[in-house]
């Protein structure tokens, strides 16, 4: 036998009977609420040009796209992400419809991780995205339906962590210190690597934005938070931003939402990627963020359309892996059908009232009694040629004979 | 009911200066002391399992959040780490990560691609990424220093503690790449759901060191 032919690629997988059930149940449960708040769906294409991925300011390392060559030999990929595509449709189908636009996607992407680390490399992503308005009532419906969806997957316990990329931006912006320095500033703060950057900034010692940007990677947790940070700075961005985070959270609290509130000033991953408010869906038990999102209002601009948006996706691959698997229960009815009667028998088999029920595809009704038996069915049903109807029941002690 | 968390100490000598550095912050580690061939232990005092791994395992289990917490060292973070938070330097198993060559070989002065033999392909790539020089990366699992010597490579990027290795086998330091120590790196989500508890367990260690 070729050594490929019956195993599976590293981080690809079947998913059988309850798994495949669970995931539909959950995924028709979040369409379900984002077409109950007004978004529609999109369906975009598996396979698009590698270009198309490459425009946006939130791109992948090469390496993790798969690619296809088309016959006219340019490079496509199936899709890395949902949020490019969307943006695309938008700009290029969307510019001229009434904003906002509410745009909700369930769709697989595919990432090709690195190999044996145990990654998924197709990943079902629910997502949404609000596009055409950049206010602050925007951005509290997307977290308010960020919450409710993550309430409806039925996980533990979950939170949001929510934080504001113009912090960063504005107390970096003080330290006056050069793109370079910037990022590695900000790769620590997302480490929350707190040895190397208080080491990198102690050059800074005589600015108030130093110890600002020191305190800063340490700023997660409930809204007190929010006053910590307000003793920060008195720069004006810093604290418009921490004015809006308060506001939100205000009004996500009177919405009795603030169990699943948090903060995370230190959020600072893909930070040239988002322009306002950012954040992760954290649940107990996954070791990774089930959720991300944030507003970036640079989206659509990359293919020639100027839009804000807000948006956020959430990771169904990972919230599957904890949910409880469902048994599937055992076929109820098993409908034996002679000549002339399978128009009978079809008809059967959507009457609700014999729970499900599936055909017997046996020659004689001893042979589907048996399988009955077998199958663990509650009863047989018999249409005879001559028009008669039988039914047997199975009797549960005799079943254990 | 108080959440238990999991940490993975590197088998070997990282997980003796870790247990050291445990027991010198209140939090005793006798299971760990006495000669077992078990590799998960409970701590008696407090709410911590304790597994014992190899390095690179650290940060398997740590990414895919089965481990709260990991003490690793900054070697082993560069060459497989991506996704974690790395809060605390232990200070402890500190060595560096270098180029080395044979005394007096002219090693940019080839005109061919350079070929590296190391454990630390990663490591060495992006070295040499940074420099601008493209060179060939020969993986090699144990007693690196040999490849120069029986020529299968130009020279080697690896750990040095003391150079005593490197001197015996007449090699020399070419450039220092980093310097590296143990750290305590963090699930990222765990971070966040077991805030308290790791912010504790931190502050206890680091104020410890």
């Amino acid at each position: 036998m070729r050594p490929y032919a019956i195993q599976l690629p590293n981080g690809a997988k079947d998913s059988l009977f309850s798994e495949c059930r669970v995931r539909r149940e959950l995924e028709s449960a979040l369409a379900g609420l984002f077409e109950q708040r007004g978004y529609n769906e999109i369906i975009p294409p598996t396979l698009e040009y590698y270009d198309t991925f490459l425009r946006t300011g939130n791109t992948l390392p090469e390496e993790e796209m798969y690619k296809v060559i088309d016959r006219d030999g340019r490079i496509l990929v199936m899709r890395p992400d949902l949020t490019t595509p969307i943006a695309r449709v938008y700009a290029t189908k969307l510019k001229q419809a009434p904003v906002p636009q509410r745009l909700y996607y369930i769709q697989n992407i595919f990432r090709s991780g690195h190999s044996l680390k145990g990654q998924d490399t197709e990943i079902t992503q629910a997502g949404v995205e609000l596009i055409g308005t950049n206010d602050f009532k925007s951005d509290l419906e997307i977290l308010s339906l960020a919450v409710k969806s993550l309430e409806i997957c039925s996980l533990k316990r979950f939170h949001i962590e929510i934080g504001h990329s113009g912090l960063f931006r504005a107390l970096v912006r003080q330290l006056d210190c050069g793109d370079e320095t910037a990022e590695e500033i900000r790769r620590y703060t997302e480490q929350k690597n707190f040895a190397a950057l208080s080491d990198l900034l102690d050059k800074y010692r005589h600015m108030p934005a130093m110890h600002s940007l020191t305190k800063l990677i340490g700023m997660f947790g409930g809204e007190e938070i929010l006053s910590e940070a307000r003793a920060l700075s008195d720069d004006e961005g810093s604290r418009q931003c921490i004015d809006y985070l308060e506001s939100l959270y205000r009004e996500l609290k009177l919405a009795g939402m603030e169990e699943y509130i948090r903060f995370d000033l230190g959020l600072v991953n893909r930070i040239n990627y988002y322009t306002g408010i950012v954040f992760l869906g954290y649940a107990e038990g996954i070791g990774e963020p089930v959720l991300a999102g944030g507003r970036y209002d640079g989206l659509t601009a990359v293919f020639g359309v100027e839009a804000p948006a807000t948006g956020f996706g959430i990771n169904l691959n990972s919230i599957l892996k904890q949910l409880p698997q469902k048994q599937v229960e055992p076929r109820e009815t098993l409908i034996h059908y002679e000549s002339g009667r399978l128009g009978d028998a079809l008809a059967l088999l959507s009457d609700d009232s014999l729970g499900r029920s599936e055909l017997s595809p046996c020659e004689t009704v001893e042979e589907t009694y048996r399988l009955a038996k077998a199958r663990d069915a509650k009863r047989v049903i018999i249409l005879k040629s001559s028009g008669e109807r039988d039914e047997i029941n199975i009797d549960s002690t005799e079943k254990r004979l | 009911m108080i959440d238990r968390m999991k940490i993975a100490l590197t088998k070997g000598r990282l997980e003796e200066k870790a247990i050291e550095l445990f027991e010198k912050s209140g939090i005793s580690c006798s299971p760990l002391k006495t000669e077992t061939r078990k590799l998960v232990h409970s701590l008696p005092e407090d709410p911590i399992d304790v597994l014992l791994v190899k390095a690179q395992d650290v940060i398997t289990y740590v990414e895919h959040g089965v481990c709260d917490m990991g003490i690793v060292g900054k070697d082993t973070i560069l060459e497989y780490g991506s996704s974690f938070f790395e809060v605390l330097d232990l200070k402890f198993g500190k060595c560096k990560l270098v180029l080395a060559a044979k005394d007096g070989e002219d090693l940019y002065g080839k005109y061919r691609d350079l070929r590296i033999a190391t454990k630390y392909p990663g490591v060495a790539r992006n070295h040499f990424e940074k420099k601008g020089i493209n060179v060939e990366i020969i993986k090699i699992e144990s007693s690196v220093e040999i490849a120069p010597l029986v020529g299968l490579a130009d020279a080697i990027v690896d750990i040095v503690e003391t150079g005593t290795t490197l001197r015996e086998n007449g090699l020399v330091i070419v450039e220092e790449i980093a310097n590296v120590s143990a750290r305590l790196i963090v699930n990222i989500a765990s971070m966040k759901i077991k805030r308290p508890h790791i912010l504790d367990f931190v502050s206890r260690l680091s104020s410890a060191l």
